[in-house]
């Protein structure tokens, strides 16, 4: 075959293509990585400097404030992270910021200076504030605030009030001679892991009152100096918890240092330092990364922690969409670094107890039910260490952001066993049919547990749901098999919770002990009051009276504080006494004030004083207590209110007692 | 006399010269007179070239034109690796929080 083509064709179509082509292929890389160098945020912030120093007058203040000031990403207490008690949350904004904070003090200061007063002027001030303050440097802070107001009618401006209000917080706390001030300070510092500081950290005290973190506008905060100082002035007395705001670099790795219920409280002209350590995530050794367990002894390790006491260890079992919400725990008090559980027992131990939606049984999460018994199921486990008053240190699941932390993920496959036909049949949500199955395998294998247990778990979800009564009773024996044989602590204890709240005291009693024995002789401290609370709603308040004091000094939050009280002032304790208790144990969280009881106890004493008869006023007391106590021992979560007295503090101080669940 | 001489001279020449053919008149021009610029860059960029095709030489000259054809794009993939958009989130795991590329790359190197 032959080719003509002319000379003209052949370089129009052929050879200029091939030459743009390949031009193209050589210069495209290179043009995408300048302009993605481009793009980074050293170029970014290279680029804004220099139009800022390019400019000059009002030019350049306008540049300022467009670069360096407007940003959300500059706002003061703009954190990554926010850690705390109750919360571990991060920020759902992705703000650039590519100044530096060096970059911004010499700006700030030059726009805080002379630019034009407004809005952005009183937003650089309160950002410049924030910069001295993490220097170290509050006084200059403070002049320089007060230089502001100065110069401009604070009225005018929506800001202007945002700047009052910081010069009021920094002004020391007057001392008037001969009297105690009424506003305390809160200082300290926040050390990292390896004791070195932790600095341009938020620190935030909450309240008591409804407070949620998720207010940017929180009333007590600081920021950490270089040397990780902090200082809140001005601080009213009562009881907080501390948060504090965090950018990845320094949570990753990290476990909160405050615990569930931890609370400071800052008493009225009384001064309080408090140093925070973070510290760090512990390392979990033995099983992670997805290893395969075939043997008839689990054991769990991991590194160990210094100055812990106990540890406890909680798994958590994937539902029907293979994510993992509730853990529950698999055993506590444990005493080393270690567990070593025999394969039954992990399979004794239930998972989370949950509610569906459609508030029937047989929509329960089958995977929740089958729990460890499942050899598909990818478990996943966390372990926390607490010291010796039962404080927790610290624990195993945090943020694992950078490669390093990310060894050691903790997952687990149990393939002791293999899936029966009736597990199947439960998988797929086949509940009742499942249940009819286990059912008949259990009655035609006495020495099938497997059969039995599920069985009793499906019937247990049921009577929980449904409270059937009968199913109740037909439940008891099965428990009974199981609880005789290889169990855990917390197939029991759901059981007695269940018993508790229908108030079946013996079986309660009976179930109480069983449990406490599968737990190495120690009672958690919630179910712990459950049982004081019991025994003073039976009658016997002097036991109630010692369970409760077992149980007090290791709940920080003093829930049941106020059947304590109540059993205390049935054994004959004068309400002088009790109000001396009271302030030992303030109750402390949402809805009661630290205050709570000793201000209904205070009432009742300025009643009876003020009563034409002080016997009287105790009788009425007694029988108001006793009335109380007769209800709830037909129905513990009873909260009807007391048949008046004609006391109406004797009556508040029995409703608050109904109160308590 | 000089015309007759020059005649006959002319007459003799033609005669012999009548066996041989002069083909060489445009090589003789072109050198003599040659063609402006333009008329010779047109018959250039209007010349036609020739050649001779086997399959071999079709097939590798298609592959030869797809290869470079496919060279910006095979350069722009294989010089610039790194995502353009580094869409990374937080993902919480078995009770801990990770990156979610990190934590992928974890799952990919465990599972292999």
């Amino acid at each position: 075959m032959k080719i003509k083509i002319k000379v003209k064709h052949l370089v129009l179509y052929v050879l200029i293509p091939v030459f743009l082509l390949t031009a193209a292929a050589l210069w495209i890389p290179g043009a995408v990585d300048r302009y993605q160098a481009s793009q980074t945020p050293e170029a970014i912030r290279a680029r804004m400097l220099e139009k800022i120093e390019a400019a000059s007058g009002a030019d350049k203040l306008e540049r300022i404030a467009e670069f360096a000031v407007l940003p959300s990403a500059y706002e003061p207490y703009t954190f990554d992270v926010r850690l705390g008690p109750r919360v571990m949350m991060q920020s759902d904004e992705d703000n650039p910021a590519p100044l530096t904070p060096e970059d911004r003090v010499p700006l700030l200061e030059l726009y805080v200076g002379s630019g034009p007063p407004g809005d952005t002027l009183l937003r650089a001030a309160n950002q410049l504030a924030y910069e001295y303050d993490a220097l170290g440097q509050a006084e200059q802070a403070t002049r320089m605030l007060e230089r502001t107001a100065d110069r401009l009618d604070l009225d005018e401006h929506a800001d202007g009030q945002k700047l009052r209000q910081e010069l009021a917080k920094r002004e020391p706390p007057t001392q008037t001679p001969g009297k105690t001030p009424a506003a305390s300070t809160f200082s300290g510092r926040l050390i990292d892991r390896d004791g070195s500081p932790v600095r341009r950290a938020g620190i935030y005290l909450l309240g008591e009152e409804g407070s949620d973190s998720a207010e940017r506008n929180d009333p007590y905060q600081a920021v950490t100096d270089p040397n990780g100082n902090f200082e809140i002035l001005n601080v009213a007395p009562g009881f907080y918890q501390i948060e504090l705001g965090l950018d990845y670099e320094q949570v990753d790795g990290r476990s909160r240092p405050v615990q569930w219920d931890d609370w400071i409280e800052i008493k009225q002209g009384r001064n309080l330092s408090k140093n925070l350590t973070l510290r760090p995530l512990i390392e979990l050794q033995s099983p992670v990364n997805g290893q395969k367990l075939t043997e008839d002894t689990v054991e769990f390790r991991w590194t160990p922690v210094q100055g812990a006491a106990y540890y406890d260890i909680t798994g958590f079992i994937p539902d029907e969409n293979g994510l993992s919400g509730t853990g529950t725990v698999i055993r506590s008090r444990i005493p080393e670094n270690r567990l070593s559980l025999s394969i039954e027992e992990l399979y004794a131990a239930p998972g989370a107890s949950t509610l569906p939606d459609s508030g029937k049984w047989e929509d329960v999460d089958p995977n929740y039910l089958l729990a460890y018994m499942n050899p598909n199921a990818r478990f996943s486990w966390l372990v926390r260490a607490y010291d010796a008053e039962g404080r927790a240190l610290s624990e195993s699941s945090g943020y694992r952001l950078n490669p390093e932390q990310t060894n050691n993920l903790p997952f687990f496959y149990l393939k002791q066993r293999e899936l029966s036909g009736t597990d199947r049949l439960l998988l797929k949500g086949r509940l009742s049919q499942a249940f009819e199955q286990y059912r008949q395998e259990a009655e035609s294998d006495p020495r099938n547990i497997h059969a039995l247990r599920m069985t009793a778990r499906l019937m247990l979800s049921n009577v929980e749901i449904s409270h059937d009564a009968l199913a109740k009773k037909e439940l008891l024996p099965l428990l009974e098999r199981l609880t005789a044989g290889v169990s855990s602590p917390q197939e029991v204890e759901r059981m007695l919770n269940l018993l508790y709240e229908e108030a079946d005291w013996d079986a309660y009693e009976h179930y109480y002990e069983r449990y406490t024995r599968l737990n190495g002789g120690q009672v958690e401290p919630y179910l712990r009051s459950l049982h004081a609370a019991s025994l003073f709603y039976r009658g016997r308040a002097g036991e109630a009276v010692q369970e409760f004091e077992q149980t007090l000094p290791d709940d920080p939050g003093h829930r049941f504080v106020g059947l304590y009280l109540a059993a205390q002032l049935q054994e004959g304790r004068t309400l002088g006494e009790a109000l001396e208790l009271a302030r030992r144990y303030p109750e402390l969280g949402y809805e009661q004030g630290g205050r709570g009881w000793t201000k209904l106890l205070n009432t009742m004493l300025s009643e009876r004083s003020a009563a034409g008869s002080a016997a009287d006023f105790d009788t009425r007391l007694r029988t108001s207590l006793g009335e109380f106590a007769q209800n709830r021992a037909a129905d513990p979560l009873a909260s009807l209110p007391p048949t008046p007295t004609g006391s109406a503090s004797i009556d508040a101080f029995v409703k608050a007692l109904t109160n308590i669940r | 006399m000089r015309e007759t001489e020059r005649s006959a001279i002319k007459r003799k020449l033609d005669e012999e010269l009548k066996l041989h053919t002069f083909a060489g008149q445009e090589a003789v021009l072109k050198r003599t007179h040659p063609a402006p610029r333009k008329t010779r860059l047109h018959a250039l960029w209007n010349r036609e070239l020739e050649w001779v095709l086997n399959p071999a030489g079709l097939i590798g000259g298609t592959a030869a034109l797809l290869l470079l054809a496919a060279l910006p794009v095979l350069s722009y993939t294989l010089q610039s690796p790194q995502p353009a958009a580094e869409q990374r989130e937080l993902i919480e795991v078995g009770g801990n929080i990770y990156w979610s590329d990190t934590y992928r790359n974890e799952v990919d190197r465990l599972e292999n």
